[in-house]
């Protein structure tokens, strides 16, 4: 008689630390907001967790105990590659439409959402980072595969970029606020 | 923006904005892509090989084309696609055998597929819900026709706990339905014997399949490959007599239908039950329809027309129930007559389903 094989195929991934379902129902959720974040868009939001994921469960086994790094990373860098390739629904707007009275109280929230959505995608992305998942700069910069450095400067950039958005310096002017 | 916190409060409120999706529906959408990216593959293996060999043929003395190739052939829709009524149900493919991802209420939990000659596999899963179905089967060539007794037979155990189990059928090329499952109709009843073998929502699942002759002892065939597969189900039924209850999504040949209204009805010897479909269209239309209280024989069949599908059962009470796809539904009557009962009155039901495109 054959000995048994234990079969761990379809959804039963293993790794020494955590089982590939687990991990997805425990963390998931949570990597689906830094996507969201990162995206600004539910649908493609769960399309780039689930691609991540995917990716991450060929090599489920490789990742170690602590998978959820290797997982955000292949969020970060398939964000990017999907950019290049195939996302050209969403882009910057030059110059905004003026708000009507009605508008500027509701649209507080809205216009440092939209400025962070102005972002270019990497800035966006350490911004998410850093400021999100509240990573350090030299962890941001391991998980983008970038200089230390870099992020820092990413980093002022980035806040700099949002200070004279004119929808933020808007909103700051219309509250009496100076950035 | 003012401060730093500004934006970590921006960033974390809309991140809170983000609806939770179900991490099994996640796990089914990571499947379908690792599907996909495996077929990708295949493709593009299948691609290189054609272009490699198709590199040696010209570069060999004699055999450059002396004439243009001629364009393919366009491409034709899969038969079985093109007369679908609906969107096909998604599958997965492992080793050469299809498993339908969301037949019905049903979603794809975990499976195996062993290797010719093996005699037993074993696999886990973390259950999606309380309740689950499954399948067993077998690739490479099982012995057709043969009996019961001579069979080869697939036992599944659960948890160590024994499941009814299934003869060593052949997957034919189809994908794979789940075709078993424990407890009576109800969810109640259902999630009341998965959970007296262990099964509860969310936790791992311990399955081993095993190939037996038709006593239950350990058999091998070095040809046969024997393989199951568990979906968890989600609790959208309804009840069409007190003790009947019907699936609002269910799975018939390769598509989903969704409920679209029931009707049932008490009769005695003779009598019918009126099943109109007044779509007024050609949409095929799913009917699942049965009876309960008396065993009989019951027919659906077109009002004044030759029977579609009949029901035989010789039990003194029973019940029973079948599916048939009318391929038509332009406004035309049907009826489920109750004929040769064994006792008093039947309850006749039918309930209409149309396809999920």
């Amino acid at each position: 008689m054959a000995e048994p094989i234990r079969l761990n195929r379809g959804s039963g991934a293993v790794n020494e630390g955590i089982d590939f379902e687990h991990f997805v129902a425990a963390r998931s959720q949570r990597l689906l907001r830094t996507a969201y974040l990162l995206t600004r868009d539910h649908a493609l939001a769960e399309d780039l967790l689930q691609t991540a994921l995917s990716k991450a469960w060929r090599v489920w086994e490789r990742i170690g105990a602590e998978p959820e790094p290797y997982v955000r990373r292949i969020i970060v860098t398939t964000y990017s590659s999907w950019w290049r390739r195939r996302w050209t629904g969403e882009r910057p707007t030059e110059h905004l439409p003026e708000p009507s009275a009605a508008q500027v109280n509701t649209a507080d929230r809205a216009d440092l959402w939209d400025a962070v959505g102005r972002l270019p995608r990497r800035m966006r992305a350490v911004v998410v980072l850093r400021f999100y998942e509240d990573l350090s700069e030299r962890e941001t910069a391991e998980l983008l595969g970038i200089a230390p450095g870099t992020v820092k400067s990413q980093t002022s950039k980035a806040l700099a970029h949002l200070r004279i958005d004119p929808a933020v310096v808007g909103d700051a002017d219309r509250r009496g606020e100076l950035a | 923006m003012s401060t730093i916190d500004d934006l970590r409060n921006e960033l974390a409120k809309r991140a809170e904005d983000v609806p939770s999706g179900h991490h099994i529906q996640r796990l089914s959408g990571i499947r379908r892509k690792r599907a996909a990216h495996r077929r990708r593959l295949t493709g593009a293996v299948a691609a290189a090989s054609a272009l490699a060999v198709a590199a040696v043929v010209a570069l060999v003395p004699g055999n450059a084309p002396e004439t243009d190739p001629a364009p393919p052939a366009a491409q034709k829709p899969g038969k079985a696609a093109a007369e679908l009524p609906g969107a096909p149900i998604p599958v997965v493919e492992e080793s050469g055998v299809e498993l339908y991802e969301t037949p019905g209420l049903a979603t794809l939990n975990g499976y195996a597929v062993g290797e010719a000659g093996q005699q037993q596999v074993e696999f886990s899963f973390v259950a999606g819900s309380s309740v689950l179905s499954y399948t067993s089967f077998c690739t490479g060539g099982p012995r057709p026709n043969v009996s019961l007794d001579e069979a080869l037979w697939i036992s599944i155990t659960v948890n160590g706990q024994l499941l009814p189990r299934g003869t060593c059928s052949s997957t034919a090329g189809s994908p794979q339905a789940p075709t078993m499952s424990l407890g009576r109709s109800s969810y109640e009843q259902q999630a009341e014997a998965w959970a007296s073998v262990g099964v509860r929502t969310g936790e791992r699942v311990e399955a081993v399949a095993r190939l037996t002759d038709a006593d239950g002892r350990a058999s091998s065939d070095p040809d046969v490959a024997i393989g199951a597969a568990f979906w968890s189900k989600s609790n959208d039924q309804h009840h069409v007599t007190p003790s009947t209850v019907v699936d609002d999504l269910v799975e018939f040949a390769g598509v989903n239908y969704n409920h679209v209204t029931t009707v049932s009805t008490s009769v005695s010897e003779g009598g019918s039950l009126p099943v109109w479909l007044d779509q007024g269209s050609e949409t095929p239309m799913l009917v699942h329809w049965g009876y309960v209280g008396s065993g009989g024989v019951f027919t659906l069949q077109r009002t004044g027309g030759r029977a579609t599908e009949s029901l035989q059962d010789n039990t003194q009470r029973g019940g029973g129930a079948s599916k048939h796809l009318l391929r038509s539904t332009d406004s035309f009557p049907l009826r489920v007559i109750a004929e040769h009962l064994n006792s008093g009155e039947v309850t006749l039901w039918a309930a209409l389903y149309e396809p999920v495109q």
